[in-house]
């Protein structure tokens, strides 16, 4: 399992606060995370005691009710993205068993222009939101998918798919928003793609687990690979279901129905996304506790500042693309045109819980990179809006 | 994994903990999101608009939940090993069962800040869909025609629902009836309200829900731009926390 490329210690160092606990001991910057982690889960504690209110002293009585609204947006975060990442890793389970290596091969363009706009276009046909799209691309990544392509497929498929189209239409009632939303989406999400995609090595973009196509031929030990550093249980699983690809006769001994398959599959994904959306979700929800939102609108006339601002709102916030827009609608008249287009086009890209589930399947520093170059390119596009429309 | 005898038997293999505990917290995540929905409170966290989604996501988790048993027995424990992970991923049921579901109120809004200006700003789709019979408008729709029809709206009778809150620039004989408006989810709530003239308003308990009842004053000041509209009311009777407690536009 353990193969002489599998030991990067950088990407064995999750961003989230909590560290495995059941990784080898690395000297002293495990022993940090270690203790990072326990003081997290005790602050977490402490947090969940007081909104439970159970024995809370009266000296600390005022706290509960701001901790019980903590549990509210919390819940409040995970409940509304559940479903849509549970679509994702459900689309994904359905990649990895159904469709082979050579099928994508076969329909992904050589020239890396095309290969990132069709990537960018993908969501048409798969349509999720930014949970969603990640497990997704993690897949067809794996399955040898072009980096250019699953680069503009992660950033664009959130806004390109027929529902948040729909959406942003219902929203704001006009074909001009919703064709800006989708153009500057698509031209960031090719820029951005090409410009990582073609610039860098493969293996240097994606995270240890997720394939390497250059590295890895044997289709026997490509998706243990996968799984095998965090989720060691499926490991003999997968092992089955490779032969099945390449040998059919071996697929009736295994006694398992596709359904049970895929749900096997979807749920090894589902825990290993799961815990970044809930990561993300407890940090929103706490930055939201913590700073009043009024001190950060107060902020929203300047034509520049108001931008950074919706930019800003949009990662806190952390909201679903698919209902993003009637978020944004009850700005519109407060906000510069630039800064509505930016929340639009940058948070489906970009929030707390999409960054820390990026990084299932990009290198940290990647991620760093798409997130700065979007935030940038984001930011670009909400000024010459402003000085256009102005 | 130690060098164990072949398993020839595979019923004698111990319990698997870990995967105990991935089933526990599928199915608890599950059952905890279906109960709230039974009991009426998934209001309290998402749009009843995506309800369908939440319970469609509940029974895939117990799906999910259903095929992951069988690894309770099967899987050796050295593939799969109870970790912190465990205890990240159980956040969602721990605090759903351990905090009692309680809408956002008086307590967010300290937080947040009661928000009329934000509001201010109106779209046409939000105009077109404020209901022609001013006897039906919420306080959202107050909000909204009060910024579009300004001192138009002065004299008129108001009988609104809300929540109290309390504010430091108010006077002992007032105090703010206030709705959280929810566009998708409890992140994104927004609170909306009007000051209430009421005697000993102040001493009313904060987040206790109340009825309204009175006239709508709308007063400006300098330079007709600045709007400060107050409910004068004539009756203010304690009800019981709406069964949907957030306007939901």
């Amino acid at each position: 399992m353990e193969t002489p490329t599998t030991r990067p210690t950088a990407s064995e160092l999750l961003p989230s606060p909590a560290v495995p606990a059941g990784s080898p001991a690395a000297g002293l910057p495990a022993l940090f995370q270690r203790l990072t982690g326990v003081l997290l889960f005790g602050l977490v504690g402490i947090v969940l005691w007081l909104a439970s209110d159970i024995g809370v002293p009266p000296v600390l009585a005022p706290w509960t009710g701001r901790m019980q609204s903590f549990a509210t947006v919390f819940l409040g975060i995970f409940v509304e993205a559940l479903p849509f990442l549970l679509a994702g890793v459900l689309m994904s389970a359905v990649i990895a068993l159904f469709i082979t290596e050579e099928q994508i091969n076969r329909f992904t363009p050589r020239n890396p222009v095309l290969a990132a706009v069709s990537g960018a276009l993908l969501g048409l046909a798969f349509p999720v939101c930014e949970c969603g799209s990640i497990p997704a691309a993690r897949r067809l990544l794996t399955k040898g998918v072009a980096l250019p392509t699953g680069i503009a497929f992660v950033l664009a498929a959130p806004v390109i798919n027929p529902i948040v189209i729909v959406s942003t239409y219902v929203a704001f009632g006009s074909w001009e928003m919703v064709a800006w939303r989708v153009g500057l989406t698509l031209l960031i999400a090719v820029l951005v793609g090409l410009v990582i995609g073609v610039a860098v090595a493969p293996e240097q973009v994606l995270a240890h687990g997720v394939l390497n196509p250059a590295i890895c031929t044997h289709p026997d030990h490509d998706h243990g690979h996968a799984h095998g550093h965090h989720h060691h249980h499926h490991h003999d699983h997968d092992h089955a279901h490779s032969h099945d690809h390449h040998d059919h006769s071996h697929a009736p001994a295994s006694g398992e129905s596709n359904l049970r398959r895929v749900l096997n599959h979807a749920n090894a994904e589902f825990f290993e996304m799961a815990r970044f959306l809930i990561a993300g979700a407890m940090l929103a929800a706490a930055l939201q506790t913590l700073f009043p939102q009024q001190a950060l609108l107060a902020l929203g006339g300047g034509m520049v500042i108001s931008i950074l601002v919706m930019m800003g709102l949009a990662v806190v916030l952390s909201v679903c693309s698919t209902v993003d827009s009637f978020i944004a609608l009850s700005f519109v008249n407060t906000f510069t045109p630039g800064a509505i287009m930016a929340f639009l086009v940058f948070g489906p890209m970009i929030d707390i819980k999409s960054t820390l589930m990026l990084t299932t399947t990009f290198k940290r520093h990647i991620v760093a990179i798409i997130a700065l170059l979007t935030f940038l390119l984001s930011l670009l596009s909400g000024i010459i809006i402003n000085f256009y429309f102005s | 994994m130690t060098t164990a005898p072949p398993p020839t038997y595979p019923a004698a293999r111990p319990i698997n903990y870990a995967v105990v505990a991935e089933v526990l917290i599928l199915g608890g995540t599950a059952t905890l999101f279906l109960m709230k929905w039974v009991r009426g409170n998934l209001d309290y966290y998402i749009h009843p608009r995506y309800t369908i989604l939440v319970v469609a996501g509940a029974i895939f988790l117990l799906m999910m939940a259903g095929v992951r048993l069988r690894g309770v027995f099967t899987e050796p424990r050295s593939s799969t090993r109870l970790t912190w992970m465990h205890l990240l991923l159980a956040m969602p049921l721990l605090f759903g069962v351990l905090v009692p579901s309680r809408p956002l109120g008086a307590d967010t809004l300290a937080g947040r800040g009661l928000d009329l200006t934000v509001r201010a700003g109106i779209s046409p789709q939000q105009a077109s869909s404020l209901p022609a019979n001013v006897n039906e408008w919420n306080l959202f729709h107050w909000n909204t025609g009060i910024s579009m029809m300004g001192t138009a709206l002065n004299g008129e009778a108001i009988d609104v629902e809300g929540f109290v809150y309390h504010d430091a620039t108010l006077g002992a004989d007032e105090f703010y009836v206030a709705r959280f408006v929810v566009t998708c989810c409890a992140a994104d709530g927004v609170a909306t309200g009007l000051p209430v003239r009421w005697a000993n308003g102040s001493s009313l308990p904060l987040d206790a829900w109340v009825r309204v009842q009175g006239t709508l004053v709308v007063e400006t000041a300098g330079d007709e731009s600045m709007l400060f509209p107050v409910i004068d009311a004539a009756q203010v009777e304690p009800i019981e926390q709406p069964r949907l407690p957030y306007l939901f536009p």
